[in-house]
């Protein structure tokens, strides 16, 4: 028993260590002038890093809006296309359908590189490059699969029986998913969402391919300072990017989960 | 004029027929009840006339009026499902109204007939809970309140009694055939259990394998069976194969005189457990030899073997008898039915 004890707290360390550390360390480079290789702590603190975030030649703020924009409009269409797909890979049988769940998942496979160079051509021709619709368009596919096993598993498990007993309520078919079906989605809009929200806002290579840096979201934003090695400023842009994720989390929750589904049984 | 009329109704699953060439008519006001084995096409029947199942063959009229194209939306036939179906996410009052929403009834109006509805179903008070916090019985009421809200001219009820405890069952039972009585709704049951079947319907309609075998009042269909296949389903049946002739029933070794029968020819007596007397050997009687006694409480059950057929017979307890006993039957002919001797052609692999 005591043993377990020990295995469990130990554990627990780890975890506390993997997830907790790295912001810290992150807070403290944010915070720090000079940080010599040999030195446990910084050697001079200062607010540089944050001063520049916040001044206008940052982009910072602007970024936050276009990266925001950009996930918000891909996670809103992605749930809107991944909900009739899910229905369809979740409750009906059809031909095919081993190949179309192949095809679902594929980007999570395919390295983005390589459909990235392709996805690029065809985008020139039609004009989609550089502009802000082009980078919404390319981070579809690559969220869509979450999105899609999430509605996928959620109409499994709930089947069609709530629509019928809808339908034979005389509930018409826009009512029945309104009424019915939509409230037992919410867990899976909520998952799928946030889910689909971070892939998108921590999206670099395709962003900067089609975006051509001409659309700046936060990575984009980033990935200088990471190369330039300017760690102060470089870090202080990741907890930003953190922090836009937890509060685009939290907002969904608060938004979608009303006070009675607080019982969450049917959370799946 | 019969309230619903199906005929020639034909549907099939992956090309097993589920539903056969089925005609049937249910009068206004009707309770009838769908029987069969599980898996037999009684659920598949309701489906077809809620209209949540499309049939491939085959017409069905409502109230005279031919509904086989309209959805089930469209049809005035509401369906209570085996298991309750509440929208967890809606109290039990926004339940109850959920129909009438759908129909955009003005909300003082669904208040009304809300607060009418749990009266009815001895539920007041109950309106603002979820259905998590009630027990089985009362969500079962929640449902029939719900569909009984739009006042439908037709209320199928699938297995609606199959998930409660026998109390409760009692209970429910009792409460819808009071509303049946008092609404004048014409209903239409699925069960296995034959004694629901039994004490609750005005017909009773036996499905086997998706073909209808037999339509009758609950007497007629435990005293005049049809087929074999209906006899046992309502009833442990000894199955004795024989002769009828000249108001004597012959088997390979025995003549009995039985009452007079239009009927005659080769046949198959189903002799019910319950009909069989136990007596002391006698010579004119066939008699036997105790192989099985059991109890069940108020009754006991003897199989006797009786030269190379087993007679069960169902009554008191036996006290005074064991197995390896010599026994006489004594059949009480009155009650024993002939059918043909040939089994209902059933394919036995349609079975969905």
């Amino acid at each position: 028993m005591k043993n377990l004890k020990t295995l469990r707290a130990i554990i627990n360390l780890m975890i506390l260590m993997v997830i907790v550390v790295p912001f810290l360390v992150l807070v403290v480079w944010s915070f720090s002038q000079g940080w010599p290789t040999n030195a446990l702590f910084p050697k001079e603190w200062g607010l540089r890093g944050w001063s520049y975030l916040f001044s206008p030649e940052s982009k910072m703020l602007s970024s936050i809006a276009t990266s925001t924009l950009i996930s918000l409009t891909v996670t809103v269409l992605a749930i809107l296309l991944s909900i009739p797909a899910g229905k369809a890979l979740g409750v009906y049988e059809f031909k095919g359908k081993k190949v179309v769940e192949i095809i679902v998942l594929a980007p999570l496979i395919i390295p983005t590189i390589t459909v990235g160079m392709g996805i690029q051509i065809v985008f020139i021709r039609y004009g989609l490059t550089d502009t802000l619709l082009g980078v919404i368009l390319v981070h579809l596919p690559i969220v869509l699969p979450y999105g899609i096993r999430i509605f996928a598993s959620s109409y499994k498990a709930m089947g069609i029986k709530w629509e019928e007993q809808a339908q034979v309520l005389k509930a018409k078919p826009w009512q029945r998913f309104w009424y019915a079906t939509l409230p037992f989605l919410y867990p899976g809009i909520i998952s799928a969402g946030v889910l689909m929200f971070n892939v998108s806002f921590s999206q670099y290579f395709l962003t900067y391919l089609i975006g051509g840096g001409k659309i700046l979201t936060l990575p984009i934003l980033l990935f200088p300072f990471v190369n330039s090695g300017d760690r102060v400023i470089a870090s202080g842009l990741g907890l930003v990017i953190v922090a836009v994720s937890v509060a685009f989390m939290v907002i969904v929750e608060k938004i979608i989960s009303s006070p009675e589904q607080e019982t969450n049984f049917y959370y799946l | 004029m019969p309230k619903i009329i199906l005929k020639e109704m034909t549907k099939a699953y992956e090309g097993n027929p589920a539903i056969a060439r089925v005609s049937l008519e249910i009068e206004d006001g009707e309770l009838l009840a769908l029987v069969g084995h599980s898996g037999c096409g009684k659920t598949t029947l309701l489906r077809l006339i809620s209209g949540l199942t499309a049939a491939d063959q085959g017409h069905i009229w409502i109230d005279g009026v031919e509904v086989t194209g309209q959805k089930a939306e469209e049809r005035d036939v509401v369906m209570v499902f085996q298991e309750n179906l509440l929208f967890p996410h809606l109290t039990v009052a926004e339940n109850i109204a959920f129909g009438l929403k759908m129909q955009k009834v003005p909300r003082k109006k669904r208040t009304e007939k809300t607060k009418e509805m749990l009266e009815l179903m001895q539920l007041p008070n109950l309106g603002k809970r979820y259905p998590a916090e009630l027990s089985g019985g009362q969500q079962q009421r929640v449902a029939l309140a719900r569909a009984l809200a739009l006042e439908p001219k037709v209320l199928l009820l699938d297995e609606p009694l199959s998930n409660l405890d026998p109390k409760l069952r009692d209970e429910l039972r009792e409460l819808i055939l009071r509303l049946h009585r008092e609404l004048q709704m014409t209903t239409v049951l699925v069960t296995h259990d034959r004694d629901e079947a039994m004490m609750m319907a005005d017909r009773i309609a036996v499905l086997y394998y998706g073909k209808l075998l037999q339509v009758d009042q609950p007497v007629n269909i435990y005293r005049y069976p049809a087929a074999r296949e209906v006899a046992s389903l309502f009833g442990q049946c000894n199955f004795i194969p024989g002769l009828l002739k000249d108001g004597e029933f012959q088997t390979e070794d025995y003549r009995f005189t039985v009452p007079a029968l239009k009927r005659g020819g080769r046949v198959e007596a189903c002799i019910r457990s319950e009909h069989i007397k136990i007596a002391r050997p006698q010579e004119d009687r066939p008699t036997g030899v105790i192989l099985e006694k059991k109890y069940l409480g108020g009754q006991g059950i003897l199989k006797i073997g009786v030269g190379n057929l087993i007679f069960v017979a169902r009554g008191n307890n036996y006290f005074d008898l064991d197995i390896g006993n010599q026994v006489s039957l004594d059949i009480d002919w009155s009650q024993v039915s002939f059918t043909k001797g040939d089994h209902f052609p059933g394919d036995q692999t349609s079975c969905g």
